[in-house]
């Protein structure tokens, strides 16, 4: 792997860094645990991106890696406590703080939900609300369209149902 | 509005939530990409390094001890350095490849891992028993008869198994908790595979 990976893997992460740390957040409620995640994800997107050829979007194969990596994350997930403070700071500028403060209470509370769908919703919720549509999800998943499409049904049903209550 | 058009804003609104989050410190991950890297290779060349220095020793003993006995246990410790040197390389050869493109495929590549650290945290064990064996042969037979005449030699062999017995334990202990970790990863990860498995077959259209 030469110099010219490590450049481009610099380009990758300014481009889908906020993707992979999204990501990342949906498998792993911990901030300081969440970071090493996002580094085994730009990890093995490094690895892999000599392999990257153009019959599917960069943004489909770096979620595709993130995805797979953020599977290797479930064993330790489970291992762990569930307790965990929210963290309220944030910078803002155009709002109030007290709106600022409520967005990032809702982000997290949208976040905590993705945490807490199954596996296979959370994979797709979390691609969907990238912007994936159901063909890439099944393509980035490996999984067929149907099954994709049935998927992200019941995660849009779930998260939706869970904001109203 | 119908049912759809609902769900549909109402998934937008979550969508543009979700975007909110903050960005991460991008040169920051680059760094710790080049660390990790770096750290990687270093432990792979420390352990080459390592067995190559113990080759190194044994064949000293084979050619320049005039026991026979030196022959073949500088003989066995060549054979034994190269095995571990070769293990060094083989647990590893799957772990660096580049990511498969398949969730399954990555999947199996973690049950692949897993089954490795266990083979390395087993071979890590027995390499303890039998260094423990080989280290007492060796003492035994260089101070065979002498212990108790000679102060010096019973000095280094103090020190030198205060030493060794610390490192023993590091790795007993090192070994079963790494042993412990791959063994429960590994279940978690067969039982992932056959839950995604299952998912994919109940959401099959039997009409496809």
């Amino acid at each position: 792997m030469g110099k010219g990976s490590l450049n481009k893997i610099e380009d990758v992460l300014t481009a889908y860094g906020g993707m992979l740390s999204r990501i990342a957040a949906a498998y792993e409620r911990d901030p300081e645990v969440q970071k090493d995640l996002l580094q085994d994800m730009a990890f093995a997107i490094w690895k892999a991106l000599p392999s990257f050829e153009d019959r599917s979007s960069l943004k489909t194969f770096v979620a595709r890696i993130a995805q797979n990596k953020a599977i290797t994350h479930v064993s330790g997930e489970v291992r762990r406590p569930k307790s965990m403070a929210l963290d309220v700071e944030m910078p803002s500028q155009n709002t109030s703080p007290e709106d600022e403060v409520g967005r990032k209470l809702k982000l997290d509370q949208l976040q905590v939900a993705v945490r807490e769908l199954p596996l296979p919703l959370r994979q797709v919720a979390t691609l969907a609300l990238e912007g994936f549509e159901a063909r890439d999800i099944a393509e980035v998943l490996g999984i067929s369209a149907n099954n994709a499409a049935v998927r992200l049904n019941r995660a849009k049903d779930a998260l939706i149902k869970e904001f109203k209550t | 509005m119908s049912k759809s058009e609902k769900q549909s804003g109402d998934w937008s609104n979550l969508s543009n939530l979700w975007q909110e989050a903050p960005e991460p410190d991008m040169a920051e991950l680059v760094k710790k990409i080049k660390t990790k890297t770096f750290r990687m290779k270093a432990i792979f060349i420390f352990e080459v390094l390592v067995g190559i220095a113990a080759i190194i020793l044994c064949l000293f003993a084979v050619f320049f001890k005039e026991e026979a006995i030196s022959m073949v246990i500088g003989s066995v410790g060549v054979a034994l350095s190269l095995l571990a040197i070769y293990f060094t390389w083989w647990v590893r050869k799957d772990i660096w490849e580049a990511n498969s493109s398949s969730q399954n495929d990555q999947l199996k590549l973690l049950i692949k891992r897993s089954k490795a650290g266990v083979k390395y945290a087993t071979f890590n064990l027995w390499g303890c028993l039998i260094g423990v064996a080989f280290v007492g042969l060796v003492f035994f037979l260089d101070f065979k008869g002498e212990i108790n005449a000679n102060a010096e030699k019973q000095g280094f062999l103090i020190f030198f198994l205060i030493g060794f017995a610390i490192y023993l334990i590091g790795v007993l202990v090192g070994s079963v908790i790494y042993l412990n970790k791959n063994k429960s990863e590994g279940v978690v990860y067969r039982k992932l595979l056959s839950d995604l498995n299952e998912e994919e077959k109940e959401n099959e259209d039997p009409l496809t």
